[in-house]
């Protein structure tokens, strides 16, 4: 189907974050993640996200990276507004500015930058190793640490599947359009549905067949096609990262005086131009959005 | 296995259902669920459609098999849209869950029961989705429940209750939509499957104008959401 391929997939390439076996990657990412909730402090998230930008770089991943990015935008400039106006932070709130009806708050642009930061740092690690890793690989790792085989199958079947219901969705609003019927809209897609999931029923049927056939389920060792091995350098890094990522965790959470939320003061005319900026943003979003479904 | 030549009552259906038939199923629902969701996105229609794959299961094979469909959608996504979806899964699961168990409990024998059933979902989603918006996205979801919660914030209300406020709505219209597509997918699906499964019961024609006013209702609240704006 145009414009649903699926955004993030492997990056081909041979750099040394792709050579790199996937449970380091995955365990980093993780470690970022947890360390991204830990913190609210820009700076310390600003330099994680920078260091996921240096990954970027090393893995070259960049243009398909900004493509995803591009995704985040609308939920970025609608996360500057709402925050500046209404943080999720606990009272007393310090009154900057006015903006129209409403009124921003410095804990609200505090609490947005940093949530913004925090998103793009955990975004930025998670899709170094989803690029630069090939599933397969990924669900071969996993397995060797222990995740039961049915998951595991279920994982890595669902991604495959995906394209396939792509295509099929694809099709058959081909064929409704090739028959005078809507193409796009609820109109469309509701109805398309029903044939798209009852073919990959009658699909479910035959793959249920051919795993029976093949003694799905039944016990002893089981093999992959793909071979991952773990080298000592991989298990370096990933005690490496782990260690990184605690450690700071433990400190962003032990030293109370990275919280700046009172102290790191915006002056008027930035929180003016910033929030002005994302509101701009974050109409002309929305018309394009509402001029999509009225022409649906 | 250990399932021996026990009749399995109604409740048991899983057992009935071989397990390569389930992990063939799953992914089925679970890439269903997903590219739903792209669909929703792309068209950029006020729904989340993203959750019908878990709504199929948790009717035909089980909740606790549907909560697995569910956790599978946003953990897979996660792999394709970036891990902004992954707190999501409580909410997938928890619409698994609901859907599951009530249908089981017999609440969706009638059609009104059904359409009950669905809106129970989606207060239930909303309740759980909006703790996440708020606390992890900042009230922020890229959707058009956006301008309703930026609406609400304009009219005095709190973050908490503004977001609640716009996300029931959209997922009212959503939930009353996926729970009808998938009763009639569910209506499409091979008999051995579906036997014994309490949905509201018409013959022929009169049940897929019941299915078409069901998702017409849904339709028309997801388009005076988007009047509202």
């Amino acid at each position: 189907m145009q414009g649903v391929a699926i955004p993030i997939t492997m990056v081909a390439g041979d750099s040394y974050i792709h050579r790199l076996n996937p449970l380091p990657k995955l365990f980093i990412a993780l470690g970022v993640l947890i360390l991204s909730f830990a913190t609210r402090n820009p700076l310390v998230l600003g330099v994680v996200f920078a260091l996921g930008l240096v990954f970027v770089t090393a893995a070259g991943i960049w243009k398909s990276y900004l493509r995803v990015v591009g995704i985040l935008f609308p939920i970025s400039l609608t996360l500057v507004v709402m925050q500046s106006i209404a943080p999720a932070f606990p009272r007393p709130w310090t009154p900057i500015t006015d903006f129209g009806p409403f009124t921003i708050y410095q804990e609200g642009i505090y609490s947005g930058v940093s949530m913004l930061l925090r998103i793009f740092s955990m975004t930025t690690f998670a899709l170094v190793m989803i690029m630069t890793t090939h599933p397969s690989d990924l669900f071969t790792s996993l397995q060797k640490i222990g995740m039961p085989y049915v998951l595991n199958f279920i994982l890595t079947m669902t991604l495959q599947l995906i394209p396939i219901l792509q295509n099929e969705f694809a099709i058959v609003l081909s064929a409704q359009k090739s028959r005078g019927m809507k193409g796009s809209g609820f109109g469309a897609v509701l109805p398309s549905m029903v044939p798209v999931f009852v073919g990959a029923i009658e699909r479910v049927q035959q793959l249920s067949i051919s795993l029976e056939s093949r003694a799905f389920g039944s016990t002893g060792i089981k093999t992959s096609f793909r071979n991952v091995t773990m080298s000592l350098k991989d298990y370096v890094i990933m005690v490496l990262g782990v260690l990184a990522t605690l450690a700071t965790t433990v400190w962003v959470i032990a030293d109370k005086s990275l919280d700046w939320s009172r102290t790191l003061i915006f002056p008027p005319t930035l929180s003016i131009i910033i929030v002005a900026l994302a509101a701009i943003g974050f109409v002309a979003f929305f018309i394009l959005a509402i001029s999509y479904v009225l022409r649906a | 296995m250990a399932s021996s030549a026990v009749a399995a009552t109604p409740k048991k259906r899983s057992k009935r259902i071989p397990l390569t038939y389930v992990v063939a199923l799953v992914p089925v629902a679970v890439a269903l669920n997903i590219v739903g969701g792209q669909i929703n996105t792309v068209l950029k229609l006020p729904t989340f459609l993203d959750m019908i794959g878990t709504a199929v299961v948790a009717i035909v094979l089980g909740p606790w098999w549907g909560a697995l469909v569910g956790a599978t959608t946003n953990i897979v996504s996660s792999f394709i849209s970036g891990p902004i979806g992954l707190p999501f899964a409580v909410v997938n699961v928890v619409g698994a869950l609901v859907w599951g168990y009530t249908i089981r409990w017999g609440w969706g024998k009638t059609f009104w029961g059904f359409a009950l059933v669905n809106i129970l979902v989606a207060f239930l989603c909303s309740v759980t989705a909006v703790p996440i918006y708020v606390f992890i996205f900042g009230g922020a979801t890229g959707h058009f429940a956006d301008m309703m919660t930026a609406a609400f914030l304009a009219m005095g209300q709190n973050l908490i209750v503004s977001v609640f406020s716009s996300n029931i709505l959209v997922s009212l219209a959503d939930k009353i939509i996926s729970g009808f597509v998938a009763l009639a997918i569910i209506e499409a699906l091979p008999a051995n499957l579906t036997q014994g499964i309490q949905l509201p019961k018409s013959e022929g024609i009169g049940k897929i104008v019941w299915i078409a006013a069901g998702i017409v209702v849904g339709v028309a609240i997801a388009l005076i959401v988007t009047a509202l704006q």
